[in-house]
């Protein structure tokens, strides 16, 4: 069993209401203790929302980083595309797919250090949209610019709009 | 906001009220702190923002962070479904350490902005040597 299994085995012994849920993300319980201690004591600064301080200071890792990416949809005539936000993630992390279902999956995975004992953990993250029948699979393009990922998929001829002139 | 009937105090919340609806709304990016002996590294995350629409101040040990987004759809563009929040970000944060203002760094890349904020040099931490 790989380290992540082994937290997500032991995170749902511990909450068995959330045996459903799919881990997302993995806090050790005693480092968390601890930084929670510590930042009680000694917080170098608070931000301005008290609600953020004390709830989000516990969630804020796991509503960051949710395994299912959040994605705008846009189309203009010949195109579609998506948005994605992915800030501080490099362009060789990121995958960007067609599967023959005909559907678009856009998946990222990047080791993160994280804490001081710098373990290693794996972020990451995906979504699969499903584009309509007639876009065409060879026009898909995909940019990644300050963290924002486009993907621009062509329409073919048949999804086009087009005007018929009245003989 | 109480009103109290008094004319005054009304006329002066019917302002307020105006400048409310006219500040812009903003969106509360994520952020992560880190600290080490010189100071602390804050990385806030603001997809979407370039170099160019971000600006930090310091007034009154509020350390102010905003960052404009620069990843508008193109004009002709509909949106047919929207997941990701919309407006320009902002994070205030207050500093309950001696920060040096001088010394502040800042840097974005690939939609993660980078805020280095040293302590002043009197309050680093000393070593003592024991006699």
């Amino acid at each position: 069993m790989d380290k992540l299994g082994m937290v997500a085995a032991y995170t749902l012994r511990q909450i068995p209401n959330f045996k459903h849920m799919k881990p997302i993300h993995y806090h050790h319980p005693l480092t968390h203790t601890l930084n929670e201690l510590n930042g009680w004591f000694r917080e170098p600064f608070t931000d301005f929302e008290p609600f953020s301080r004390f709830l989000g200071h516990r969630f804020r890792d796991l509503v960051g980083d949710d395994s299912r990416l959040a994605c705008d949809l846009f189309e203009d005539d010949e195109h579609y595309a998506l948005r994605f936000h992915l800030p501080g993630i490099a362009k060789k992390d990121v995958r960007v797919s067609w599967e023959p279902s005909g559907e678009l999956l856009v998946s990222y995975e990047r080791e993160e250090k994280q804490g001081e004992e710098d373990e290693a953990l794996v972020a990451r993250a995906s979504r699969r949209v499903a584009l309509p029948d007639g876009v065409d699979p060879e026009s898909v393009t995909a940019k990644l610019t300050d963290g924002v990922l486009t993907v621009t998929v062509g329409k073919a001829p048949t999804l086009k709009p087009r005007t018929i002139e009245i003989a | 906001m109480n009103c109290t009937t008094d004319k005054d105090t009304t006329l002066t919340c019917a302002n307020e009220k105006a400048v409310a609806a006219t500040e812009e709304r903003f969106l509360k990016p994520r952020y992560r702190a880190r600290e080490d002996d010189h100071g602390y590294q804050v990385k806030v995350y603001v997809p979407g923002a370039g170099k160019s629409g971000v600006t930090l101040s310091l007034a009154e040990e509020v350390l102010t962070i905003t960052a404009k987004r620069e990843d508008a759809a193109p004009e002709g563009w509909q949106a047919r479904s929207r997941e990701l929040p919309e407006g320009d970000y902002r994070l205030r944060l207050r500093l309950n350490a001696k920060i040096d203002p001088e010394r502040i760094t800042a840097k974005v890349e690939d939609g993660v902005l980078d805020i280095g904020l040293p302590l002043k040099e009197a309050d680093k931490p000393r070593v003592i040597d024991v006699a």
